[in-house]
């Protein structure tokens, strides 16, 4: 208990530290708006001329789709805060070696790693998140409870977790196969393509988009509950546990792979 | 000059197949891209005959030739000059008595073949078989086809210097390169054919330079457009690119001088 509560403090100051030092770089907060910004327009431009030109999308509205995407950004910007370390396991920490450092730490080395890559700068995609999905809501004039929020909330949460562990076993993978660029190239398409209706994919892709690489979860079942889609809200409860399962996973992965970088020495 | 140009492009070639890992992941992606624009433009055509004057047929050749395009467009040059740049490197390079923007130009050339074999043809023959993507139109018209190719592959050049050079003057960052790159591919007509957008802002889209990189020479592969306002429109594309090249030139001739007395 006494660890937990240390190491909490410890991360506490890492994290406010971060955020001290990341404010300082001024331009780099600028350049990293105006990306997120024109990232944005991008994808909302595109949902806008799908929907110029079609009633629905298989029974999806503009509005419907963009609070999809608005919750998707979300989740994602919070993943983004957190777990972006992660790119850069196979060059900097593996092939540069800066892992051994970490290594000597007596502090868990996820942690650790977590906390020296904390990105304050990416609050701005959670803001723009927070922005579209409020919008979208607006104008959809939805009738939501506390209980629906905090559903909402849980769902998130999970989100973030998938997210995370997702990447998290992408990136222990260059434990075994050493090269700078690591693996994470499919994964960013797969993401963006989550932010649309799971139904658009047929039956044959469908279980690989939620079971497999589960970001079914991270848009648009989570958006379901918050559009009170009730024919989605069966598959939207099991979030939560593929969560965990996967955060299981990705947890045996990692230390499998940081023992194996440990006992092929230096 | 020519074997420079040729030892140029070998380096480029061979550097793609320097990396084991790299070029297999940036295949990776492209698969699954294609297969999720698919399913997206089936979705799209669902309930629907025709949308925006397409058919589905043509909505998914669409999305598969502009793809299998920017697997070989896709060089990322800007970025090469912004390393180079960061790391000093670029001394060397602007000491060689090569004009630096050929040298670039070479390099990523080559660079776009070694592309070429190793993603872009088995994108070919995964759009073919996969994805139903239909072959041109009208295999009369190649040479307007290749034109346009050739003029879409130069702007998409062009557009890397201009970036790339900016890094002679500001702090490069990877960022600025991604943020370009994700504008040029929704101006381009990457993401989705220019004509889906509605009147007002398509009319703009369509006099942009950037149509000319995958929108225009997909227009002319499914033989949407007459003959007759081909040549126009790759004349027009002549100006654009001798207008962007120009202004690289000046850019780089600024830079380069900026970069050797602060250098040194």
């Amino acid at each position: 208990m006494k660890t937990i509560c240390r190491t909490f403090h410890l991360l506490g100051s890492f994290f406010a530290q971060r955020v001290k030092v990341s404010m300082a770089y001024r331009f780099d907060f600028f350049i990293s708006t105006v990306s997120t910004v024109a990232f944005g327009v991008m994808n909302i431009s595109l949902l806008y001329a799908i929907c110029s030109r079609i009633p629905t999308l298989l029974g999806w509205s503009f509005n419907e789709l963009l609070l999809i995407y608005g919750l998707g950004e979300l989740n994602f910007g919070v993943f983004a805060m957190f777990f972006t370390f992660l790119y850069r396991v196979p060059s900097l920490y593996i092939v540069e070696g800066k892992l051994d450092q970490i290594l000597t730490r007596p502090a868990p080395t996820y942690l650790q790693l977590a906390a020296e890559g904390f990105n304050f700068k990416d609050i701005i995609i959670v803001i723009k998140g927070i922005g579209i999905v409020i919008y979208a809501s607006s104008q959809l004039s939805l009738d939501l409870s506390v209980a629906h929020l905090l559903i909402v909330a849980l769902l998130c949460l999970s989100a973030v977790a998938i997210y995370s562990s997702v990447f998290t076993i992408f990136a222990s993978l260059s434990f075994w196969v050493i090269d700078r660029a690591g693996f994470f190239s499919p994964l960013f398409p797969i993401s963006d393509f989550s932010r649309f209706p799971v139904t658009i994919y047929p039956l044959g892709i469908r279980p690989f988009l939620t079971w497999l690489v589960p970001f079914a979860f991270v848009a648009f079942y989570p958006a379901t509950v918050i559009l009170d889609r009730g024919e989605f809200l069966n598959m939207a409860g099991l979030a939560p546990l593929v969560a965990l399962a996967f955060v299981l996973v990705a947890s045996r992965f990692w230390r499998a792979g940081l023992a194996r970088y440990e006992s092929t020495g230096t | 000059m020519r074997s420079l140009a040729g030892s140029l492009i070998k380096v480029g070639v061979l550097e793609t197949f320097a990396f084991r890992l790299k070029p297999l992941m940036m295949l990776s992606a492209y698969p699954v891209i294609m297969l999720a624009n698919y399913c997206l433009y089936s979705a799209i055509f669902k309930n629907n005959e025709t949308v925006a004057g397409y058919t589905v047929g043509q909505a998914i050749t669409y999305m598969g030739i502009a793809w299998l395009l920017r697997s070989a467009f896709n060089t990322q040059t800007d970025r090469l000059i912004g390393s180079r740049v960061r790391s000093g490197d670029i001394a060397l390079d602007l000491m060689r008595p090569i004009y630096y923007p050929a040298l670039v130009f070479w390099h990523g050339l080559g660079r776009s073949m070694g592309r070429a074999v190793i993603i872009s043809v088995p994108l070919v023959v995964f759009s073919a078989t996969v994805l139903d993507v239909s072959p041109p139109k009208d295999f009369g018209n190649w040479a307007f086809l290749a034109a346009s190719i050739a003029i879409g592959y130069l702007m998409t050049f062009s557009i890397y210097l201009l970036v790339g050079i900016a890094a002679f003057f500001i702090e490069y960052n990877l960022e600025l390169s991604w943020t370009v790159d994700m504008t040029v591919r929704l101006l381009a007509g990457l993401l989705i054919p220019l004509d889906f957008f509605p009147e007002r802002i398509a009319s703009l889209l369509l006099h942009s330079p950037f149509r000319y990189i995958y929108f225009l020479p997909i227009q002319i592969y499914l033989g949407r457009i007459p003959v007759g306002e081909i040549i126009p429109a790759l004349l027009t594309g002549i100006l654009w690119l001798i207008g962007m090249l120009t202004l690289g030139h000046i850019l780089y001739v600024i830079g380069a001088r900026r970069l050797s007395i602060q250098g040194g």
